[in-house]
């Protein structure tokens, strides 16, 4: 017997004993106020005291101390004395007293005051830092009382050590990173064993659920992929360009940690959810189960429970890292990062809060129009011409119908450039419904509307890598407009004041297609230079500018960051849960690698299905009749038998690759409880209870006690 | 000999059983149970002989719902086997114990005990006192996948007790255990029944069987080749036996002379021997009084407290009324008239009585059936049943 495993077995047989509980769990109270409600109880009192010297400082009053500043060096105020250096003094006071910038003043005098030996990201926000208090001590005492002293002081000593050794060592990163691991797996076990204890109250399904959290915590199956997890994320933050805005810091760390996270467990859930059913069959466990009062439906709603309850686990800690990251990173910006204190203003503005967007109403075509482009279509086109007495058939019109549509609808996404004499270099788009977020927007002050856009271009030279001048225009105003430079494809922002609202809430924006680039010399980013622009001899050739539906949006704040990080996970959840549903399906009636291989399929299917729909927009096989000889007949049939699976694919799985939370949180976008309640609807009803009525069908149809295995 | 106890009461009832396991393409590959009838009365122990791939195992998982009778008529508790209530009430060790090697012995029979919905301190309680019972205690935390096959047998033991069931079903109990695991089994077995608690027991270790059942059946190829209770099985009406003191060279002379004039001769004379359990026993007992250390799984305890509990006496009739009340009976096959079942019953019995024939002429008679374990008139039936096998491939027996 090891060292260590000796050591294991005493701290197993100590921890039975009471005494041993209580003591541990004073140690871990004491510690968890110690780190974290110290900090939050010295944040909070700089805070108030910085709070109670602004307003000092903006009261009428005021003077008097900035006299006693700028004279004494020091001011009494709120019962204690404030230093001020006099060779700084100088610079923020006049000589008759009055303070030039108060925030300033207060700023410099405070600096000495911050709490020492605590980290800034941790004391700045004094509420997150007793919520982390809380959290700390909870996760501690359920460690102690529910037997997990041995992994508490197997793993916090020997990663406290190693922590403490980097730190001196000048590896703070690695420290960190290491000391990070260590809390994230006591957070595991600790989580999966209240989870344990809930399911207690369950029944027989919450026992095969609770037996499934075990599993997970000594099979080697799912342990792989959470340890993998559990070491991998402390290490991405290592992983970020400290050089690079840290609006981009924070939106790679959130968009690869969540990412790594949900695709972890995502093929976590294929795997255990595959082997738990899949190895009871094969290794008969299931013999033991059937035989004691435990309905096949219990059965399995019991390891569906138990692979999603631990999906919710490893979530959670994917998920509060993430956030915990976040913040650390939005208060101890880098020192090389650029614009820091801009940055951190940014990251509030665009990516910690949640914005909800509009697109604008394009114009359709109705139905009298469309008939009459199809009349003519068919009148004009020689191609046609074998129509001309007799009645077209309907599949032509229909396509034809579609081609009207879909030509119509880009016209009204292109803006033509301006060297085309033939049309106007504009095009307008109007958003509606804007009256609410006028009002909303104006009595919050310093909130602004966010237009984002994206453009393509269409013929002539579309050199994408290029810069190309486009000019913007609000509500027709021409002359009142502004250019700049957008690079094609991709997506960039412009913020507008909601004093631009019309008071019938609509906005109109109108994109000119300038052309040039270089821009012309003596043409500065002035709004009334658009105008001029436009009279410039051309440089370029000629090129249209277009956009997809979705790629010019109007964004506005519609809710803090943290309700929409929750709710993003729910939906993660979710998906994973319909996920896990396919996993247990599978397992129920094929061996384990086939069940993996087919829930990966499915898997990939579902993720891609966005894309696939895309694809398959381009992908139409020849109508028949054009069809000729057995070579085109054969590759016909291929052709529309792959387009029917792949067809079939994306109606059954589309719907699991449209819920895009992550995204959604990495570019401040709202998601309500609608969106939430949608992906409830569309993937927990939808994918998971057919799938689990089927998979309780089979295994209570099945005899459990053929098997062909050799275990 | 061990005493019967029996109820009136009849928890499994079996008539024309008949499974046949068939291959993808539904052609049948084996036929392992063949129309058999059998019925276990409360308060008994039933035992099931029978070599490998006699159709044993396969007759379990069908009374526990793990296969589906393809003919035939199967009601356990009065109830189809499938049905989930039914199982409240019973016990199953499986041949091999199939238990998941990540959890511990404490784990796993708390795991079990949840599904019986047991309350979690009479749950503690009784692991604690199952695994006091099959010596377990000293390994409680530590996970299955470590154990001896002898010990997970014991924690197979256990967990198959954890309800308290009516209906034990147990295959093949003693397989992977010492002698006096062995031992400690059978007399638990017998404690069971003396409580009212009714035992399945398969096995193809006839001394286990000898020891403990009531009734049995015997099975090749997946019929019954014999059944009735171990007396009407065992008993030897052709011969005598006494037993007295040693007795010196003359006195035998003048019984045999005694004997002669009543027409009849002595057939052999020997010294009784005493059976290798008893003196494996004897120095066991002897080693653990002497406190010898041993690794592993310590020698059982006494029987769980809670298995000890006297219930009613007619808890399994009453049990049996109201699951018989709450459901409907389990329909009949409807191919099975009564007069086909009248007539393989009548075949039946011709079968196993010239089998008693065959095997009272070729063995000598054992005075006491718990005497004749290695030997006895079963050795000859098993050892001309082995020449022939089966080739049943889907159940293993």
């Amino acid at each position: 017997m090891s060292l260590i495993d000796a050591l294991r077995r005493a701290l197993e047989r100590a921890q039975r004993r009471i005494w041993v509980r209580v003591i541990a769990s004073i140690v871990v109270i004491a510690a968890g106020l110690l780190i974290f409600g110290r900090a939050a109880w010295q944040g909070q009192a700089f805070i108030d005291r910085f709070l109670e010297v602004r307003d000092a400082l903006v009261s009428d009053e005021a003077h008097v101390w900035a006299v006693d500043l700028l004279e004494n060096g020091r001011a009494e105020i709120g019962g204690a004395f404030i230093e001020l250096d006099p060779s700084i003094g100088e610079n923020l006071i006049t000589p008759e007293g009055e303070i030039r910038s108060v925030d300033e003043l207060v700023a410099v005098m405070m600096a000495p005051l911050q709490p020492a030996n605590v980290p800034s990201w941790l004391w700045k926000e004094p509420s997150v830092a007793w919520g982390m208090a809380a959290a700390a001590i909870t996760t501690g005492l359920v460690a102690v009382w529910t037997g997990l002293i041995p992994l508490l002081v197997l793993l916090g000593v020997p990663a406290g050590l190693a922590s403490w050794g980097l730190w001196l060592l000048g590896a703070s990163e690695g420290a960190l990173a290491l000391s990070t691991a260590a809390v994230l797996l006591v957070l595991f076990h600790a989580l999966t064993r209240m989870l344990m204890l809930g399911m207690e109250l369950i029944g027989p399904a919450g026992a095969v659920a609770a037996t499934v959290l075990r599993e997970s915590g000594r099979s080697r199956v799912a342990l792989a992929f959470v340890i993998t997890l559990l070491i991998l994320l402390p290490l991405l933050p290592l992983s970020l360009d400290t050089g690079a805005p840290l609006r981009h810091q924070v939106q790679s760390l959130l968009d690869r940690s969540l990412s790594l996270t949900f695709a972890m467990v995502a093929v976590m859930t294929m795997a255990l959810g595959c082997s738990t059913i899949a190895f009871d069959i094969r290794d008969r466990h299931i013999w033991h189960l059937v035989s004691k009062p435990l309905g096949t439906h219990s059965y399995l709603a019991g390891k569906w429970l138990g692979v999603i309850s631990l999906n919710a686990v490893v979530l959670i800690i994917g998920s509060t890292f993430a956030a915990a990251w976040t913040g650390y990173l939005r208060w101890s910006p880098p020192p090389d990062a650029m614009n820091s204190a801009a940055d951190i203003a940014i990251v509030s503005d665009e990516i910690l809060t949640a914005h909800a967007e509009r697109t604008p109403d394009y114009p359709e075509l109705d139905e009298n129009e469309i008939r009459n482009r199809v009349e003519a279509i068919l009148r004009e086109d020689p191609e046609y011409a074998q129509y001309t007495d007799s009645v077209p058939p309907p599949r032509l019109v229909r396509v034809l119908r579609e081609e009207v549509r879909d030509e119509y609808g880009m016209d009204q996404r292109r803006a033509e450039s301006i060297l085309n004499q033939s049309v106007d270099p504009w095009k307008s788009v109007t958003f509606s419904g804007l009256g609410d977020v006028r009002e909303q927007l104006l009595s919050a002050s310093g909130e602004s509307l966010n237009l984002r856009l994206r453009f393509r271009l269409y013929g002539g030279s579309s050199d994408e890598h290029q810069r190309r001048l486009v000019g913007i225009a609000i509500n027709g105003q021409l002359e009142n407009g502004r250019a700049g430079a957008f690079i094609p494809t991709v997506r960039q922002q412009i913020m507008i004041s909601p004093r631009a609202i019309r008071e019938d809430g609509t906005l109109e924006v109108t994109f000119v297609n300038l052309t040039h680039w270089p821009v012309p010399a003596g043409i500065n980013w002035q709004p009334a230079d658009l105008r001029a622009i436009t009279e410039a001899p051309p440089q370029r050739a000629p090129f249209a500018i277009v956009w997809e539906a979705q790629d010019i949006e109007l964004l506005y704040p519609a809710g803090g960051f943290l309700g929409t990080y929750t709710r993003a996970m729910v939906v993660q959840w979710v998906k994973l849960a319909a996920l896990s549903a396919v996993a247990c399906f599978m397992a129920t009636f094929l061996s384990f690698p086939v069940a993996c291989l087919a829930s990966l399929t499915i898997l990939a299917g579902a993720a891609l299905g966005p894309f696939l729909s895309q694809a398959l927009g381009f992908f139409t096989p020849p109508p028949l009749q054009a069809v000729e000889g057995v070579g085109q007949t054969i590759s016909w049939a291929l052709d529309s038998f792959i387009r029917t699976i792949a067809s079939t694919l994306v109606y059954l799985l589309g719907s699991f690759g449209e819920f895009t939370p992550i995204e959604r949180v990495i570019q401040g976008r709202v998601i309500d409880w609608a969106m939430v309640g949608r992906s409830v609807l569309q993937l927990g009803l939808f994918w998971c209870g057919p799938l689990l009525l089927t998979g309780w069908w089979i295994l209570r149809n099945r005899q459990l006690a053929l098997y062909s295995g050799d275990s | 000999m061990v005493s019967k106890t029996t109820g009136s009461g009849t928890l499994v009832e079996a008539v024309g059983l008949t499974k046949v396991f068939r291959d993808f393409w539904m052609r049948s590959r084996a036929r392992a149970v063949d129309d058999i009838d059998f019925t276990i009365h409360s308060g008994t122990i039933f035992g099931m002989l029978g070599p490998n791939g006699s159709g044993k195992s396969t007759t379990i998982k069908m009374i526990l719902g793990l296969l589906r009778p393809t003919g035939g008529r199967l009601a356990v508790f009065g109830r189809p086997p499938t049905d989930v209530a039914v199982k409240r009430h019973i016990g199953f060790l499986p041949e091999e114990s199939y238990l998941y090697r990540y959890l511990t012995p404490l784990e796993t029979l708390d795991y079990y005990g949840q599904l019986f919905r047991i309350p979690r301190p009479e749950r503690r309680r009784r692991a604690e006192e199952l695994l006091e019972m099959v010596g377990l205690t000293a390994v409680a935390h530590r996970p299955v996948g470590e154990f001896s096959k002898g010990m997970t047998r014991r924690i197979g033991l256990a967990q198959a007790l954890i309800n308290d069931p009516e209906l034990l079903i147990l295959d093949e109990p003693t397989s992977g255990l010492d002698p006096l695991g062995t031992r400690q089994v059978k007399e638990l077995l017998v404690e069971l029944r003396s409580r009212g608690k009714t035992i399945l027991l398969s096995s193809h270790l006839l001394a286990d069987v000898q020891d403990v059942c009531d009734d049995m059946v015997m099975l090749y190829g997946g019929r019954i080749q014999a059944r009735g209770t171990v007396d009407e099985l065992l008993a030897d009406t052709d011969h005598t036996l006494i037993k007295a003191p040693r007795l010196s060279s003359e006195v035998i002379e003048q019984i045999e002379g005694v004997l002669q004039k009543a027409g009849v001769g002595i057939e052999s004379v020997e010294s009784p021997r005493q059976r290798l359990e008893d003196l494996f026993m004897d120095i066991v007992e002897k080693a653990r009084a002497a406190q010898m250390a041993t690794s592993g799984a310590l020698s059982g305890g006494e029987t769980a407290e809670f298995l000890r509990t006297d219930g009613p006496e007619d808890e399994a009739e009453a049990l049996l009324e109201q699951l018989q009340r709450e459901a409907p009976q389990v329909e009949s096959a409807p191919a099975r008239a009564a007069a086909e079942a009248q007539e393989a019953k009548a075949q039946e019995k011709a079968q196993q009585d010239a089998l008693m024939s065959d095997l009272t002429k070729e063995e000598a008679p054992a005075a006491d059936p718990t005497e004749a374990s290695s030997g006895g008139p079963d050795a000859g039936m098993i050892e001309g049943l082995l020449d022939g096998g089966d080739d049943e491939t889907e159940s293993k027996d």
